[in-house]
Order: structure tokens, then C-alpha cells, then sequence
């Protein structure tokens, strides 16, 4: 009797956990603002589609410490040489390159590197990363565009990782664009702590 | 402008025009501060100052009483920056060695290396799971194919593995930190960065160095 309560309660814990987890990922989207710093494909990232690394599907890295999945049907490229350092990947969403995904890591070099948080953006909890989500539309040239932005940071250590994950996509098609960018930015998750060898 | 000095428990900062010597022993009695004396000349920043500094070596029944030292330090700008990992010797002759053959300002390779490693060289000391344990050696995050950072045996070995992959592109021995970073992004197969603030970060990079390394009396 006792075994079977003892058992409700951490199933019932276990769902507690799961609905606090998946709030904090889900969050609200911000309210747009108009702006004219919106982006486009071409102005977030050199990368073109086949070029460099590719990835589908389960993503993982070990210096970043965080891993993801890539929707269903679609490809992430590094754009960058074989050797080259890994700062994340584009995911192009047509075949125009109007829509796309850009997800950028670096290591923060300086403290006053540290990504400035704007008024309108809403809190994100992305694992043991921290961050927020902007959302802008605006127009450039005839084009109406929607661009949301998740900046984060994630602290390993003494070291202190900082990125984006930016969705460009055009107005009219943002439907879609936005379920995308909404599955990939849920399955994101960064964890803590990692070993640095002193000299 | 500031820099320190830690010598037997005292820490000293120089200031423009101004200097403080802060006793490092806990609990501290603010009345012994007054019994430090220095003499420095702040308002040059290349200037050698020395500070006479009064260090507690034995306690009294009446309280601590106190030896003077005379230190000569060098007064630093960005002082922090000299006591971080990239900036040490050994990294130094190596970037040195780096931008001798080809004929490249050492300081644009140590810029590509600050900016993906930062002042503490994350990618070197640092460790991930395919490098069991050891430290990574890895100056520059260089990947294969774009998974973890590549475990090198020695930080010269990832600096030669660099050379390799990027030595042929940098041929043309560019003079600016700007036809350096076009350079190593001059072939759109071959990229080295493909964020298009790439260039502007490595330039404001360079210009931490200039500024870091001649503060911290670093020649190439």
C-alpha cells in the first residue's frame, strides 16, 4: 500500500517536472515591433545551402555542450571548411533562402561582449542556458518580414558561451516558419558544468 | 590605467596620479594601512615606479609590527589582460613562429585565436568527450567536420594543422587585419567563418592586442 503511494506520488512529481520544463522552453512569444533592423537570409549568414558540413536530425557538441534536433526534412550547414570551428548552423526553410534558421555559438571574449537584452523581450530557458525572445517585422524593399530572435548564454565553468537562434522568415509564409522554429528552439538544451584543465 | 603587484600578501594598483597598496591578510586592521609608503610617479605608463611597502612579520602583544620592502614594478595598462593565458610567453613564440613563414603579422593569427578561444584559451585548456580526459591543445577550435573540437597532442601541433589547412590562403601575405580576415574567407568552399560579422569581430580583436601587447611589453 505504502509501495503504491510512494509510486503515485513520483509519477505525479514526474508530470509536475515535465509541464514546469516544457512551460519554461515554450514561453510566450513577445509582442512584435515594427522596426527597420529586420534581416534577411542573406544579411544573418554567408552559408549557403550545401556548403560544408551538413546535419539531420539529433545534433549534439560536446564543447558547446548542448544538443538539439533538426525538424523532419530538413538540413542544417555549416557553410565553413571541413577544419573550420563550429559556431552553429543555418537551416534554409525553402528553396529561395527567404525563410531560414541561423543558430550562432561563440565563446564570449569580453564581458562588454555580453548580449544586451531589449525592453520588449520575453525570458527563455533553453536547459542551463539563459536568455530571451524578441520578435521585429518590418519591410525591405517590397518584402514584409518576420524576424524572432532567441539570444542566450550559457555559463560552463569559468567559461561563458553566447548565441542566437534567428528565424527570417517572410510575413505571409510565417505560419509555418514560426511551428519550425518553435520545435527546433523546444528540443534545444544546453547542460551544465565541464572540465578545464589548469596550466 | 592600474596594475598590481601581489608580493607577500600586499596587492598594489596604480591609478592615474594616484596609488593604493591594499594589505591582502584577513582580518585586517585599516590602521596599518597607514603605515605603507609608496612613491610612484603614475602619470606615465611606461614608467618603472617603486613602492616601499611596510609587510607585518611578526605580532607583538601590542600588534603586528612591520618590515619595510621596496619593490620596483612595472606600472601596466589592461594589467588583467597580461596575466591571461594567451598572453603568456609560450603562446607568444609561438604565434611568433606562426606569422614567419608565410610573412604574416603574428598578431592577426593571435586575433583569430582570441577570438575563438577568448583571453583564458577555453579550447586549449578545456577538455570534451573525445579528449579522455586531456586537456584539448586546441589554439584555434579547429573541428572535423564541424562535430567536437579535434584533441591535439600539443598546442604546436594545432598550430601546425592550422597552418596547413589555412597557410595556403594567407600566401599573399596580407597587410591588414581586414585582408587577413577576407583571406581566410576568400574561398566560399574553404570558409573559415561564415557569420558576416566575422570580420568586424576579428578586427576589434586586433585592436585589443595592439593595446594588450604593448601594455604588457610584448614585441613580436
Amino acid at each position: 500500500m505504502l509501495n503504491e503511494k510512494k509510486t503515485m506520488l513520483h509519477r505525479m512529481f514526474g508530470l509536475v517536472v515535465i509541464i514546469i520544463a516544457a512551460s519554461a522552453a515554450e514561453g510566450q512569444l513577445p509582442r512584435p515591433t515594427s522596426s527597420s533592423d529586420v534581416i534577411t537570409c542573406a544579411q544573418a549568414t554567408e552559408t549557403q545551402p550545401y556548403a560544408g558540413t551538413r546535419f539531420e536530425g539529433y545534433v549534439s557538441n560536446s564543447d558547446y555542450r548542448f544538443s538539439a534536433l533538426i525538424p523532419r526534412g530538413l538540413t542544417g550547414w555549416t557553410g565553413v571548411a571541413e577544419r573550420a570551428p563550429f559556431h552553429g548552423f543555418s537551416i534554409f526553410l525553402d528553396d529561395r533562402m527567404n525563410a531560414c534558421i541561423v543558430f550562432e555559438i561563440h565563446v564570449r571574449v569580453n564581458e562588454e561582449d555580453s548580449p544586451k537584452k531589449p525592453a520588449s523581450a520575453v525570458p527563455v530557458t533553453l536547459g542551463s542556458a539563459r536568455g530571451w525572445q524578441s520578435v521585429t517585422q518590418g519591410s525591405i524593399g517590397d518584402a514584409n518580414i518576420l524576424n524572432i530572435r532567441t539570444d542566450f548564454s550559457h555559463r560552463q565553468g569559468d567559461q561563458i558561451d553566447d548565441g542566437e537562434i534567428v528565424l527570417i522568415t517572410p510575413l505571409a509564409e510565417a505560419g509555418e516558419a514560426k511551428a519550425v522554429y518553435k520545435e527546433f528552439i523546444q528540443s534545444l538544451e544546453f547542460r551544465g558544468g565541464r572540465t578545464r584543465l589548469h596550466e | 590605467m592600474g596594475t598590481n603587484l601581489c608580493y607577500a600578501g600586499a596587492w598594489v594598483s596604480v591609478d592615474t596620479g594616484s596609488v593604493a597598496v591594499n594589505y591582502l591578510a584577513n582580518p585586517i586592521d585599516p590602521q596599518t594601512e597607514i603605515q605603507f609608503t609608496v612613491t610612484p610617479d603614475a602619470s606615465d605608463p611606461t614608467e618603472k615606479a617603486t613602492v616601499k611597502v611596510a609587510i607585518p612579520d611578526c605580532n607583538t602583544d601590542w600588534g603586528p609590527c612591520f618590515v619595510p620592502v621596496s619593490i620596483t614594478v612595472q606600472i601596466l595598462k589592461h594589467s588583467a589582460k597580461c596575466a591571461t593565458a594567451i598572453m603568456q610567453p609560450q603562446y607568444i613564440s609561438l604565434f611568433e613562429q606562426m606569422g614567419q613563414d608565410p610573412s604574416i603579422n603574428p598578431l592577426f593569427i593571435m586575433s583569430t585565436a582570441l577570438q575563438e578561444s577568448g583571453w583564458d584559451l577555453a579550447h586549449v585548456y578545456g577538455t570534451n568527450s573525445s579528449s579522455k580526459g586531456q586537456p584539448l591543445n586546441n589554439l584555434f577550435g579547429m573541428t572535423n567536420a564541424g562535430g567536437n573540437n579535434i584533441a591535439y597532442p600539443s598546442v604546436s601541433a594545432s598550430a601546425r594543422a592550422w597552418e596547413q589547412d589555412w597557410g595556403p590562403y594567407l600566401a599573399y601575405n596580407p597587410q591588414t587585419i581586414q585582408q587577413y580576415a577576407a583571406d581566410i574567407n576568400s574561398n566560399p568552399t574553404h570558409m573559415y567563418n561564415s557569420n558576416p560579422a566575422y570580420p568586424g569581430q576579428l578586427a576589434a580583436r586586433y585592436n585589443e592586442l595592439v593595446t594588450a601587447t604593448a601594455a604588457c611589453n610584448v614585441h613580436f
